[in-house]
């Protein structure tokens, strides 16, 4: 016997349970299943890097939803429950224990997994972090006096040093770019970035990136450098950006590419099927280039895009959300919205005499395509409405002038 | 029923303030603050949950 379910999602982090959620909210009286691979309740994965590591937060305090808050919203989620095939003619979902369910809707929301450093497969003292298992982990060996190695300075990397530091690790960071987020926001930012680490006494290793892990003959990790260097350690942690996790669909004849490739409405190259997350790329029409976006506040405005699409198919919802990501650490937030690129002209409109705040423009085509934000929140949420009403530039710039 | 906002979480959208502002205002520290102690009347419930699941940073939280 086959089961069913009206709405199928795949993937129960946020995306997924805020689809569920927002279906219910849209008094859809379908039936909802959750698919979720891992053991655990929905869990607030930004807290992972943040709360989690500096031992602020626990299993408990990152919960998102209980059974009961499930429960209450005729929501079914299933736990260690993975999806290995997809067929989009017959509209069912193959499981890992050879059952399969099929769909009227199916929402696509299985994530990212970690891009894994071939030299550094995951192992006793060489740690990767996607999961709340992964965190607890990670917690558990980075107190003081363990010294560790981080790979990667983008915002994974970047909170996890800054997490480590709380714990009173000594902590080394290896990044390939010339400064911390430079791939993304440039020299100029990324240089009081860097500025940022080293006040905490973190050392970075910038332009080099990583050859080999070994073991130290001691009982550590040896990290050794493009140019020889070796660094010796006991923890190296890995955040070097994640992949859509797509796998599963490879044979399914949906249109993947870095990504499940959508429309505008978010919905995926067959019909009935949407995507949501970091695992869905759709073109968002304010701006000119397909979009694939792994962070929080995407997937949670996009569940809600999804599930108004499903909901009533026949008014649907163009997603074009303003991006924004928000960073803490060492105590700053650090926010952008838009698309800031390296090569955009940056414009530092505010800095704090002790470098302590920093307002940054990204000027591209004569207008403004981001933004960067340390601490000034205000003028950073200005700028995202800036950027949704497409306010022109010298307006823009009217408003730092004193 | 009684709301409460998670300050580490909010990044001051304004979502809440915008669906309720008999709810919720923006502080002069560019966060979402609840008017009165969150405590809700029966009559404006389905509104405060409207504006509790708005918010993209998952800040507002509802007991009862």
């Amino acid at each position: 016997m086959t089961d069913r379910s009206d709405v199928l999602i795949i993937g129960g982090s946020i995306a997924g349970v805020r689809t569920a959620e927002g279906l219910r909210r849209l008094s859809f009286e379908g039936g909802i299943t959750i698919l979720e691979a891992g053991p655990d309740l929905p869990y607030d994965r930004p807290a992972l890097s943040k709360q989690i590591l500096t031992g602020r937060g626990s299993a408990e305090s990152v919960m998102l939803r209980s059974q009961a808050d499930l429960d209450r919203a005729r929501i079914e989620l299933r736990r260690g429950c993975r999806a290995v095939g997809l067929d989009v003619g017959a509209r069912t979902v193959r499981l890992a224990d050879g059952t399969a369910i099929e769909y009227s809707d199916l929402v696509i929301a299985t994530g990212s997994v970690p891009r894994r450093l071939p030299a550094a497969p995951a192992r006793p003292g060489v740690h990767y972090l996607r999961t709340l298992r992964d965190a607890l982990d990670l917690r558990d060996v980075v107190d003081a006096p363990a010294r560790v190695v981080v790979v990667g300075a983008g915002f994974i990397g970047s909170e996890v040093a800054a997490a480590a530091t709380v714990r009173s690790a000594s902590v080394t960071v290896v990044e390939p770019y010339a400064f911390p987020l430079g791939r993304v926001l440039g020299d100029l930012v990324g240089k009081r970035l860097a500025r940022l680490h080293e006040s905490r006494g973190v050392q970075l290793v910038l332009g080099r990136s990583v050859s080999d892990v070994g073991d130290d003959g001691a009982g550590g990790r040896r990290v050794v450098l493009d140019d020889g260097t070796t660094l010796d350690c006991d923890v190296v942690v890995v955040g070097i950006g994640a992949t859509p996790d797509t796998d599963w669909l490879a044979e399914s004849g949906l249109d993947v590419a870095d990504g499940v490739v959508c429309d505008e409405f978010c919905r995926a190259s067959a019909p009935h099927v949407f995507a949501a997350g970091d695992v869905a790329r759709w073109p968002n029409p304010l701006y000119d280039e397909p979009m694939r976006i792994e962070h929080w506040t995407n997937a949670v405005e996009q569940a809600g895009v999804v599930a108004w699409n499903i909901a009533r198919p026949d008014s649907p919802r163009a997603y074009s959300p303003v991006p924004y990501v928000w960073s803490d650490q060492y105590g700053s937030r650090l926010q952008i919205v838009g698309r800031p690129r390296a090569e955009d002209e940056v414009r530092i409109v505010l800095e704090g005499p002790a470098g302590d705040s920093l307002v940054a423009l990204y000027v591209r085509d004569g207008g403004l395509a981001g933004a960067f934000a340390l601490n000034a929140p205000s003028r950073l949420l200005a700028l995202r409405r800036a950027l949704a009403a497409r306010t022109p530039l010298d307006e823009i710039m009217a408003t730092f002038e004193d | 029923m009684k709301l409460y906002i998670e300050f580490e979480k909010c990044c001051g959208f304004g979502e809440c303030v915008a669906l309720a502002p008999d709810l919720f205002r923006m502080g002069d520290d560019n966060r979402a603050h609840l008017i009165g102690d969150g405590t809700v009347n029966r009559a404006d419930e389905e509104r405060a949950r409207t504006a509790a699941f708005a918010c993209p940073a998952e800040a507002i939280g509802v007991d009862g």
